[in-house]
């Protein structure tokens, strides 16, 4: 099998709704531990150049957080040095397989009000989909 | 279409002073990402959720920092009236993802990549629908029903 299952790196040709979302999925997971506090998750989220991250606790994903849980939390006036990623309150996890189509992910986010998707195969989490990765399916 | 139709959302603002907490309490209830800068009706920035984490909380800011460290500046503008191709170009040659819609000085709303990319699958999904109908259902002119069969109602 080919890189693609995770990979994006050999496409030679655009991507639609039909294809499986596997060949979106970003190419590693990054997670954060619930205790970690509301600061080192947004160190966090500068360091690694993205704007969600897996929450995770001994191979079981507890949850996403986003830029804009923080924004969240300082907007409710926290102390973001000792309030942590378990005290956000963050929705539950909806997942797909690398299988699943762009058009049912699309219809997963639409129907849980979310804009991130957790990949899972038969191994556990693999990656993480976005509502904007998955746009270039419908605008190419 | 002039840019003002690319407008999805109106426009919030904050002044450039004010504490970043006090934009993030406006990000969360206004519902929006992006806040306009705006100093005595001047629009001198945009201060998105990415810059309070990224440029604030990362960098030890506190919250009752203002908001001028965190925002970007200048700001790319379009007029209100301009044709909204003209954003497309701005947005192709600059590597910017908003664009702050102005009416001469006033700040009147934002222009997202987004939204537009939204509209214009929407608009391409409504132009090749036909098409696609065309391509793809089984078109034989000799099958279809001429005159009532027996037992047709008509």
């Amino acid at each position: 099998m080919s890189d693609t299952a995770t990979g994006r790196s050999d496409h030679t040709r655009y991507l639609g709704p039909s294809d499986r979302v596997g060949l979106f999925v970003s190419d590693d997971l990054i997670t954060i531990g619930p205790e970690a506090t509301v600061r080192q998750l947004a160190i966090r989220l500068a360091a690694e150049g993205v704007g969600t991250l897996v929450v995770n606790e001994d191979d079981r994903i507890l949850g996403i957080v986003s830029e804009r849980d923080v924004v969240f939390a300082i907007a409710a006036g926290r102390d973001l040095d000792s309030s942590t990623v378990a005290d956000l309150d963050n929705p539950d996890v909806v997942t797909c397989t690398p299988d699943t189509t762009v058009n049912a992910a699309v219809v997963l986010m639409m129907e849980h009000y979310v804009r991130h998707l957790v990949v899972e195969d038969l191994s556990g989490p693999v990656g993480v989909v976005s509502a904007r990765d998955l746009l270039g399916a419908y605008a190419a | 279409m002039r840019a003002i139709d690319g407008v999805r959302r109106s426009g919030v603002g904050v002044r450039p002073q004010r504490p970043i907490r006090e934009a993030a309490i406006i990000m969360d209830q206004a519902g929006v990402g992006t806040l306009a800068v705006i100093d005595d009706d001047r629009l001198i920035g945009i201060v998105t959720d990415r810059d309070l984490v990224r440029r604030g909380l990362a960098q030890d800011l506190a919250p009752t920092a203002a908001v001028e460290k965190v925002m970007s500046s200048p700001v790319f503008t379009i007029d209100a009236d301009a044709d909204l191709h003209s954003a497309f170009k701005l947005f192709r040659s600059n590597a910017v993802r908003r664009l702050a819609v102005v009416d001469g000085d006033e700040f009147v709303g934002m222009i997202t990549v987004d939204d537009l990319l939204v509209d214009l699958a929407a608009d391409l999904a409504d132009l090749t629908r036909p098409i696609a109908a065309e391509i793809f259902l089984p078109v034989d002119d000799a099958d279809m029903p001429t005159t009532a069969q027996d037992g047709d109602d008509e």
